[in-house]
């Protein structure tokens, strides 16, 4: 019973950012649209590349899907309503999201061709880039809660929540957050123009269609995620708790989805210098105001 | 959609999907999307979503002329969509060696609908179908189908048979299953026809196709196998000066040490061995003008070497233009889809001045108006296209949108209202984040080569260089030379330059569009040699005709695109990637010029 609750919050969650997506890109809202294109790419061929490594091919949007999903099963919707309340929850999460990278490098290489390979070893060095940026932040949040807990997370926002009190966190976070669901602008291993498609540029019909679904249920994890570490979660009055995450957390994926589409893709050099450069230090400054606030405010 | 569809029956299901693959069209443009804006094609609202890769595509859109030299390159990218598939035409020759188009319509934006809606009627109701045709790539393009059809059949089938592993049943998806029995010139139509009858749109389990002889772009080997066949939209690992050995790719096992493996490797400045390896981006590549056939040797990310062939659009046209001079001016303008308008005044310049005749101040005026009018047009078509190669989703489609309100308005509302939109847009761009951080340096011009530019570029290094200067009524009109200096004459400064004079075009356009042009009197026996020159969007074009008894005998012509295509060099070499693609965007080289 679970289980299916689950399947069908992911299912639902999903379409909403799929929704959400083509309403960002086209600037259209059409409801039916997600399911016109998941139908239209199921009967699609589903053609393998000349020369492919067929075990990385294969593997690589499953295992994007399953990274996306392992990450949204420690993080509760509403109280009592998580997959798997692990006591290392917070740090679950980024390790999950690793896999992200591993699914990415798999898919550019697998697919035997330029454009791929060379997007899938873009986002390597885009791992490079951003996984500070996701372990420290949520360290701080941790230390305000004491706990990895991702509930005890969200209890602990009670009085405020995380962004107001880790404002340097919450954006270091966030941009972070975008960098892994390869966002624009951290759209560098799919690359449109430049790559024609990168990492994803091989894959047609249902191999297509698994590879997009993982990516929008990756973007739905991270805005999961920032709803729980720094949105308070489930937090919020009148509402129940449940449509309080799910407001939040369609919120949050909007704003993912929109705000990059103005603005050039990062070079990959800019992007390694900035995350290391400026976002680390800010970091480390973010966990420090933080220690300090949590000794003479206890918040 | 006998080519196009895929083998089966149509079950209730596959109706319903049918159905929606009707309702979302994506769409890979041929020679490219800029060709389909500069004749005045919306495909967004149209219905069809462009996609960057022939991959995702369900249309293979062709637009306008097709040279033969991309005859080729179409072939393979509609071998490379997954089937169910069709062509639509606009306006557009079918190339040699592709189905007939699925549907043909005329270049205008009404056609273009009720073409949309007859696809979507065509994919819904013959997405699948039972009477499928196999499509193969030709190995050589002069090979005219039927018997050496036939044969390469039989080719293919004994290399099957000897090499392919046994196609297993359960995976008839990647299997040639949809092509059984297909082919109605095969002439053994047994079951054996359908996992043989392609290499062709079929890459998938040719493991063992003889992958080791390194294919040079453009230069196919004999089997018929699109994706290694081209390279140009999906580069393969083409070696360059280095044997295969342990780096195919993981495919080979056996453990090499990095020391031997990068032995013979060609040292890169940065000291760090890597694979060298072939990438086309083009003559097909999204994010370039199509028709672009660029090739770059990638060291790593890192472009080692760059080549373009300029011939690929090639029409052999310079014939075509001996004749009556009275048809020159639209013969010339056939030259350039991307600026027909320069193209068209510069005939009419050339002829004038050979005529001797001095036009009113009325028809000059009215022609600067057209001019500048096709110069906006022209910018602004650039920076949809080079915008999107940036990534700017957003910044591409508002570029987009007001080259469409430019290119329809007709009532002077409409026309206000557009240039008002272009003015904000341009002052919105310098204010836009990251995009200075992301093109300073990118694409810049070393000063000893910057001499030899035109236009925008050369005016974006500082050079004022543009030859409206001299004409007392283009100055009437408010123009000025823009020209940047002190930027190093990078992306950004040909950005800044051409979003200047995209303001100033319209400027200047609002002041003379009330001005009615008269068709040019040229004498029917005109004879005398004659010179024009025109401030084309790209930069100064030049024309020189002999006329004889009315008839033009002899043209020579200088174009922006043939000097610019020269900068690609130093403008790639040793730059990332995405950042020599960038620069070789931001020159606005038109391959339709350079293959004159």
């Amino acid at each position: 019973m679970t289980v299916l609750a689950f399947a069908l919050l992911l299912a639902g969650g999903v379409y909403l950012v799929a929704m959400l997506e083509a309403w960002t890109t086209t600037g259209r809202f059409r409801p039916l649209a997600p399911f016109v294109r998941g139908f239209a790419l199921l009967g699609r061929e589903s053609l393998v590349p000349r020369q492919p490594d067929r075990l990385f091919f294969e593997i690589a949007p499953m295992l994007l899907l399953v990274a996306a999903v392992l990450a949204l099963a420690v993080l509760p919707i509403a109280p009592g309503a998580i997959g798997v309340d692990l006591a290392t929850g917070a740090l679950f999460v980024n390790a999950a999201l690793a896999y992200v990278m591993v699914a990415l490098v798999m898919a550019g290489w697998g697919a035997n061709g330029a454009y791929s390979m060379i997007a899938g070893w873009r986002f390597l060095g885009q791992l490079v880039a951003y996984s500070m940026l996701i372990v420290m932040p949520i360290t701080a949040v941790g230390m305000r809660a004491a706990s990895l807990v991702t509930t005890v997370i969200v209890t602990s926002q009670t009085t405020m929540w995380n962004a107001v009190t880790q404002p340097l966190g919450f954006v270091l976070f966030c941009l972070a957050a975008m960098a892994v669901c390869f966002l624009p602008p951290f759209d560098l291993p799919v690359a449109p123009g430049e790559l024609a498609g990168g990492v994803m540029g091989e894959y047609t019909g249902v191999r297509l269609l698994v590879m997009r679904l993982a990516r929008l249920l990756l973007v739905l994890t991270l805005a999961v995620a920032i709803t729980v570490f720094y949105l308070g979660g489930w937090l919020g009055p009148l509402l129940p708790p449940w449509l309080w995450t799910i407001t939040k957390t369609l919120l949050v994926a909007a704003a993912m989805l929109g705000v990059g589409r103005f603005v050039p893709r990062l070079r990959d050099e800019h992007l390694l210098a900035w995350g290391w450069k400026i976002g680390i230090p800010l970091a480390l400054v973010n966990i420090f105001w933080v220690g300090i606030t949590l000794l003479v405010v206890s918040l | 959609m006998s080519s196009g569809a895929r083998n089966g029956q149509m079950t209730w299901l596959r109706r319903l999907v049918a159905r929606a693959q009707g309702q979302f069209l994506t769409a890979f443009v041929v020679p490219g999307e800029e060709v389909a804006r500069a004749l005045g094609l919306d495909f967004a609202a149209a219905g069809l979503d462009v996609v960057p890769s022939p991959r995702h595509a369900a249309v293979l859109v062709l637009v306008g002329e097709i040279p033969p030299g991309l005859a080729r390159p179409t072939t393979v990218v509609y071998a490379q969509m997954p089937r169910p598939r069709a062509i639509l035409a606009v306006g557009a020759n079918a190339p040699a060696h592709l189905p007939t188009p699925d549907i043909a319509v005329a270049p205008t934006q009404a056609a273009l609908v009720t073409g949309v809606q007859a696809l979507r009627r065509q994919f819904a109701t013959g997405a699948w179908a039972e009477d499928t045709v196999p499509f193969e790539v030709e190995a050589d393009a002069d090979i005219d189908t039927g018997e050496m059809h036939r044969d390469t059949h039989s080719g293919m089938q004994m290399d099957h048979g000897t090499l392919n592993k046994d196609p297993k049943p359960s995976d008839e998806q990647e299997q040639h299953g949809q092509h059984a029995n297909a082919a109605p010139h095969n002439t053994n139509g047994n079951d054996h026809a359908s996992h043989h009858a392609t290499a062709s749109d079929k890459p998938s389990e040719n493991m063992n196709h003889g992958d080791s002889h390194p294919v040079a772009p453009g230069n196919i080997p004999g089997d018929v196998e699109p994706d290694r066949a081209h390279a140009m939209e999906h580069g393969n690992h083409g070696t360059h000066d280095m044997a295969m050995g342990g780096m195919d790719m993981g495919m080979s096992g056996g453990f090499m040490s990095m020391i031997a493996m990068t032995k013979d490797v060609p040292r890169s400045p940065d000291g760090l061995p890597m694979e060298w390896f072939d990438a086309p981006f083009g003559p097909l590549f999204a994010g370039l003008p199509g028709g672009l056939a660029l090739t770059f040797t990638l060291d790593g990310d890192t472009v080692a070497q760059a080549r373009m062939n300029t011939e690929i659009m090639t029409r052999h046209l310079g014939a075509t233009w001996m004749g009556p001079v009275a048809l020159f001016p639209d013969r010339l303008a056939r030259l350039d889809p991307l600026a027909p308008v320069a193209y068209r005044l510069l005939a009419w310049r050339a002829i004038e001045s050979a005529a001797g005749i001095r036009v009113d101040d009325e028809t000059a005026r009215a022609r600067i108006a057209a001019l500048e009018h096709a110069r906006a047009l022209s910018h602004l078509n650039w920076l949809a296209g080079f915008a999107a190669l940036l990534g700017a989703d957003g910044i591409a489609r508002e570029a987009a949108r007001l080259h469409t309100a430019l290119t329809h308005a007709r009532e002077e509302t409409a026309m206000q209202c557009a240039t008002a939109g272009v003015s904000a847009f341009a002052r919105h761009l310098e204010r836009v984040p990251l995009l200075r951080q992301r093109l300073k340096g990118v694409g810049a011009i070393p000063t000893a080569d910057a001499g030899n530019t035109y236009g925008p570029i050369a005016r974006a290094s500082g050079y004022i260089t543009d030859t409206r200067t001299d004409d007392p009524h283009a100055r009437s009109l408010g123009f000025a030379p823009i020209a940047i200096a002190g930027s190093g004459g990078d992306a950004l400064a040909r950005l800044h330059v051409r979003l200047r004079e995209t303001v100033q075009s319209l400027t200047m356009w609002e002041a003379a569009r009330m001005y009615v042009m008269s068709d040019p009197l040229i004498p029917s026996a005109l004879s005398g040699m004659g010179t024009g020159t025109v401030e084309t969007p790209r930069g100064a074009a030049t024309l020189h005709v002999h006329i004889e008894d009315g008839a033009v005998r002899h043209v020579h012509l200088d174009v922006p695109s043939t000097a610019h295509a020269k900068l690609v060099q130093s403008i790639t070499l040793q730059y990332e990637v995405a950042d020599a693609l960038l620069g070789v965007a931001s020159l606005d080289l038109s391959p339709w010029e350079m293959g004159q």
